[in-house]
C-alpha cells in the first residue's frame, strides 16, 4: 500500500469536501493508498503521522498563515515522493491572499475595533503572526490542482494521476498544472459567433439583470474567462453567472490580474473608440472601483502588484 | 485564582473542519482546570472585505467556508439585498430557500456520515473514522459515501458550482429553475431519501436503542445547560427567514427579534489578548467566561429548543421521539447533535419534497432591479451550526467599507470552552495519577467538540487563534474567569 496523506493549512474546508466529493471514488483509491493523515475524513493523530519517515503523496490544502503551517508544510513535505498542491489558496494564495498588501496588525485591528469588550490587562505577546503566503512560496509541488475549490476537470485529472502513479510509480518529471492548457473562454458555451468580442461599456452585477445565454463581456459584465485557465465545466457560466478566475492563470508564472485588464482593454468599446475617445473609455474603466478584487482576487500573492510593493517597503 | 500550568494538548483534534486543537491549563493543585479550545488558522475576511465592491461579497465570503459555503452566500446575499433596498421576487426567494436546505441537507449528511456516525458507532475504539467503519459495516459506510455522490450531481445540475458557486445577485437569483432541474430535485431525493433510511435504521438499531447511548445521554460531562438562539417561524423550524429567538436554560423566552440589525442588543463580542479568537456572549448578562449563564448556544440542539414543532409529518414525530427519548426541553446534552442533525436531515427532504412540487420556482421574475439604497446591511440566517450574521456598510459606491461576520463556531466557542472545561477536571486527575489521560477521557473531549460540528475555517474568518508560545509543554498561561491573563510563563 502507497501512503497518501492530506495536510491541510489554513484552509476553508472546500478542497476536503471536493475529495470528499469523489464519492464512491474514494474507496477506488483506498485499493492502493494507505490514508496515513487526513485530519478532517480520518481519525490519526498528527504525532503518529510524524513518526513515517517517508510517504508517498502529499496532498497540500490551503495557505500558509503561521510558523506552525510554515513549519510542517516544509517537514512533510520534504518527506513525500510527490507533493500535490491543491486548490487556489495553496497555489496562488486564493481569496485570503486579499490581504497580502496589508500588515497582520491591520487585519488584527479589522476585528478588533468592532467587538464590545477588549481586554488589554495582560503582558502575554502574541505571536508575531508571519505573512500569508501560497504553499508554492515554500515548497515546490510537484502536481499544481488550482481551482476553488478544484473543479470537475482537475480532480478527475488527479484522481487518474493518483491511480496511475499507484499503477506504474510514475510521474511526469516536471511540475504539472492540471486543467486543459488554454482559456476557459475557448470552449465556452456563450462563446460569440464573431471573432471579435466588444463590450458595450462597463456594468456592475447590481446594475443588469444577466441575459443568460449572451456572452457576460458583450452585456458589458466583466468575466474573467478569457484569461483563466480551463479548470472546470463552465460550472459558474452555465449557472448564469461570470466567471471571476479562481483557475488561475492559463500558464504557471504569469499575472492573472494582468491578463484580465488587457482582455478587456480588447474589447471594451472595440466598436466606438473613435466616438467615445479615451475619455469616455475612462469613464466607463473608473466604474471598476475595486480593480484588486476584480481581477486579483486569487492571486494577489503571485501578483507584480504584490512584488513592486515589497519592492517598495524594502521587504 | 492563581497561576495555571498547561497541562495536555491535543493537537490537533481530528474530525473537525478546519485546524484545531485543545489546550487544557490547571492552577498548581489542580483544583480549578480550564480548557481552551483553539483554532490554529488565520485569514482576515473583515479585512479583505474592505474596497470589495458590496455586490460581489456573496462570492468572496463563501470562501469563508467549504463546508457551508452557501450559508455565507446567502446571508451575505440578503445583506447585498438591504444595502439596495430590494426584495426578492417570490421565484428568488424559493430559490434561495431551496439551495439553503440542500446547504443543510448536505453539510448534515457529510458530518454524519464522515464524523458523527463512526464518532458514535466505534465508540471507546482509538481510531474512529469512516475509513474503519468502511470494512465493519461496510453497507452503512457505503451508503453514506453514497449520499455524496447523489449530493454532488444533484447540487452540480441546480447551482453549478458545488462550493463557492454563484447563485445570489443584489436582490434575487443569477438563474431560474426549470422543470428539468425540479425533476433531477425529485429524483435526487427519492434517493437520498432510501440512503437515509439506510443510516437511520443503522443508527436506531445502534445507537438510539443501545444502552450505552442512554447512559452517555446522562452524563453531565456531555452536558451544557447555556441560552440557545435560533430563527423561528410561527414556532416552527425555520432555516432561511424568521424571527430571532432566545431562551433560556428554562426554557423561558427571553427576546425576540424581527430586524436583525438588533442582534447588538443580544450579542456581545469579547477579544482578549491572550487569544485571537473573538468569544461572543449573551450582552444581557456581561461577560464572564465559562459560566453558562453567559453562554449562547446555536446549531441543531438551539433550533429545536426554541421552536414547539417541525414541519412535515415525519420530521415532527421524529422531533418529538427524540425529545421524548431525552426527558424534555430544552435539550441539553451535546450529544443528541447527531441525532438531531438526522432528523433535520429527514426534514430537509421533506421540505425540498414540498419545493419540489411548489411551480412558483418555475415562474416570475428572478430579480427585483429597484434601488432604495442604506449605508448598512444585515443578514441572519440558520448555517447548518446555527446562527450566522453577516453586518456590513458601505460607501456611495458601494464598495465595502466594514463587514462584520459572527459564524456559528464562534458563537459556540464559549458553549464548547465551557463543555471542555467541566471535563478537563477528570482529565487532570488522570494525569496526576498516572501521567497521562485515559483513552476515554480524550475520546469524551473528542466527542464534545465532534458533537458541535466546529467549524473552524469559519470561525478563523477574524484571525489566527491561540498563543503560539503554549504549544510547548512548559507554556503556563494564567487566566480568571473574566478572560485577564494574571501570570504567564
Amino acid at each position: 500500500m502507497l501512503k497518501l496523506a492530506v495536510l491541510p493549512g489554513a484552509i476553508c474546508g472546500g478542497c476536503d469536501v471536493a475529495l470528499a466529493s469523489l464519492g464512491e471514488r474514494l474507496a477506488d483509491l483506498l485499493r492502493y493508498y494507505e490514508i496515513v493523515y487526513w485530519p478532517t475524513v480520518v481519525d490519526r493523530k498528527l504525532t503518529d503521522f510524524l513518526k513515517l519517515s517517508s510517504i508517498d503523496v502529499l496532498v497540500h490544502m490551503g495557505g500558509i498563515s503561521t510558523e506552525e503551517e510554515a513549519k510542517l508544510a516544509r517537514e512533510v513535505s520534504s518527506r513525500a515522493r510527490v507533493k500535490v498542491s491543491l486548490g487556489s489558496c495553496s497555489v496562488y494564495g486564493g481569496i485570503p491572499g486579499l490581504n497580502s498588501l496589508y500588515k497582520p496588525i491591520e487585519v488584527y485591528e479589522a476585528i478588533a475595533s468592532q467587538v464590545d469588550v477588549r481586554s488589554k490587562n495582560s503582558d502575554l505577546e502574541l505571536p508575531r503572526p508571519i505573512e500569508y503566503s501560497a504553499y508554492t512560496d515554500i515548497v515546490e509541488p510537484d502536481v499544481l490542482a488550482p481551482g476553488c475549490p478544484p473543479g470537475s476537470i482537475v480532480l478527475d485529472q488527479l484522481f487518474d494521476l493518483l491511480l496511475k502513479y499507484a499503477e506504474t510509480g510514475r510521474l511526469e518529471p516536471r511540475i504539472l498544472l492540471l486543467g486543459d492548457p488554454e482559456s476557459l473562454c475557448n470552449k465556452c458555451p456563450r462563446n460569440p459567433k464573431t471573432t471579435k468580442i466588444t463590450m458595450p461599456g462597463i456594468r456592475r452585477i447590481f446594475e443588469v439583470k444577466l441575459d443568460d445565454n449572451k456572452c457576460f463581456l458583450e452585456q458589458g459584465v466583466l468575466c474573467m474567462g478569457p484569461a483563466t485557465r480551463a479548470i472546470c465545466d463552465h460550472s459558474c457560466i452555465k449557472a448564469n453567472y461570470p466567471c471571476t478566475g479562481c483557475g488561475g492563470p492559463i500558464e504557471w508564472g504569469v499575472d492573472s490580474g494582468l491578463s484580465h485588464m488587457s482582455s478587456v482593454a480588447s474589447a471594451l468599446m472595440v466598436d466606438r473608440e473613435k466616438s467615445v475617445l479615451e475619455a469616455g473609455l475612462a469613464r466607463e474603466l473608473d466604474k471598476i472601483r475595486d480593480v484588486t478584487g476584480i481581477f486579483y482576487r486569487y492571486t494577489l500573492r503571485k501578483s507584480l502588484t504584490y512584488k513592486l510593493r515589497k519592492l517598495r517597503v524594502g521587504e | 485564582m492563581s497561576e495555571y500550568r498547561l497541562l495536555s494538548t491535543l493537537d490537533p483534534v481530528t474530525l473537525v473542519e478546519g485546524v484545531a486543537r485543545v489546550v487544557i491549563v490547571t492552577n498548581s493543585d489542580g483544583s480549578d482546570v480550564r480548557a481552551l479550545y483553539q483554532i490554529m488558522e488565520f485569514r482576515g475576511f473583515e479585512k479583505l472585505s474592505v474596497g470589495r465592491h458590496v455586490e460581489e461579497m456573496p462570492r468572496i465570503v463563501s470562501a469563508i467556508c467549504g463546508f457551508c459555503s452557501w450559508s455565507h452566500h446567502l446571508v451575505s446575499g440578503k445583506v447585498v439585498d438591504a444595502v439596495f433596498g430590494r426584495k426578492p421576487p417570490v421565484r428568488a426567494e424559493l430559490t434561495r430557500r431551496l439551495v439553503n436546505y440542500i446547504q443543510i441537507l448536505d453539510s448534515h449528511l457529510l458530518h454524519f456520515a464522515f464524523i458523527g456516525l463512526p464518532d458514535l458507532a466505534l465508540w471507546g475504539e482509538s481510531q474512529r473514522d469512516i475509513v474503519k467503519l468502511l470494512p465493519r459495516s461496510p453497507e452503512v459506510a457505503s451508503t453514506a459515501l453514497k449520499t455524496r455522490t447523489v449530493l454532488k450531481k444533484l447540487e452540480k445540475k441546480l447551482v453549478g458550482k458545488i462550493q463557492h458557486g454563484p447563485l445570489v445577485v443584489p436582490g434575487g437569483v443569477a438563474r431560474g429553475l426549470t422543470r428539468d432541474d425540479l425533476d433531477e430535485l425529485d429524483k435526487a431525493l427519492k434517493e437520498i431519501s432510501s440512503h437515509v433510511d439506510v443510516l437511520y435504521k443503522y443508527f436506531d438499531e445502534k445507537i438510539i436503542r443501545s444502552g450505552h447511548f442512554k447512559k452517555l445521554l446522562e452524563s453531565e460531562e456531555f452536558t451544557m445547560r447555556a441560552l440557545s438562539m435560533g430563527l423561528v417561524r410561527n414556532n416552527l423550524l425555520e432555516h432561511y427567514d424568521g424571527v430571532l429567538r432566545v431562551i433560556d436554560s428554562k426554557g423561558r423566552v427571553l427576546h425576540e427579534v424581527t430586524n436583525p440589525a438588533q442582534y447588538t442588543d443580544i450579542v456581545g463580542e469579547a477579544l482578549f489578548d491572550w487569544n485571537y479568537s473573538t468569544l461572543p456572549y449573551y450582552k444581557p448578562a456581561g461577560l464572564k467566561l465559562f459560566s453558562e449563564g453567559s453562554t449562547l448556544v446555536v446549531g441543531p440542539l438551539a433550533r429545536f429548543n426554541v421552536i414547539d414543532k417541525v414541519p412535515g409529518e415525519r420530521a415532527n414525530w421524529e422531533y418529538k421521539r427524540l425529545i421524548e427519548y431525552s426527558g424534555g426541553k430544552p435539550l441539553s446534552n451535546v450529544l443528541l447533535y447527531h441525532w438531531a442533525r438526522l432528523v433535520e436531515i429527514i426534514h430537509s427532504i421533506e421540505a425540498l419534497t414540498d419545493l419540489s412540487e411548489d411551480s412558483r420556482l418555475l415562474e416570475g421574475d428572478t430579480v427585483d432591479l429597484t434601488n432604495s439604497p442604506s449605508p448598512r446591511g444585515v443578514g441572519v440566517i440558520e448555517a447548518p451550526r446555527g446562527i450566522l450574521l453577516h453586518d456590513y456598510s458601505v460607501k456611495d459606491d458601494f464598495t465595502v467599507t466594514r463587514a462584520r461576520i459572527i459564524s456559528p463556531t464562534t458563537f459556540n466557542n464559549m458553549a464548547m470552552n465551557t463543555n471542555l472545561t467541566r471535563v478537563s477536571g477528570r482529565l487532570v486527575r488522570e494525569v496526576k495519577s498516572s501521567s497521562k489521560p485515559s483513552p476515554e477521557t480524550v475520546s469524551i473531549i473528542e466527542s464534545i467538540i465532534r458533537s458541535y460540528d466546529p467549524c473552524n475555517s469559519c470561525a478563523t474568518h477574524c484571525m489566527r487563534i491561540g498563543d503560539v508560545e503554549i504549544t510547548t509543554s512548559f507554556s503556563i498561561v494564567v487566566v480568571n474567569e473574566d478572560g485577564e491573563v494574571l501570570w504567564r510563563g
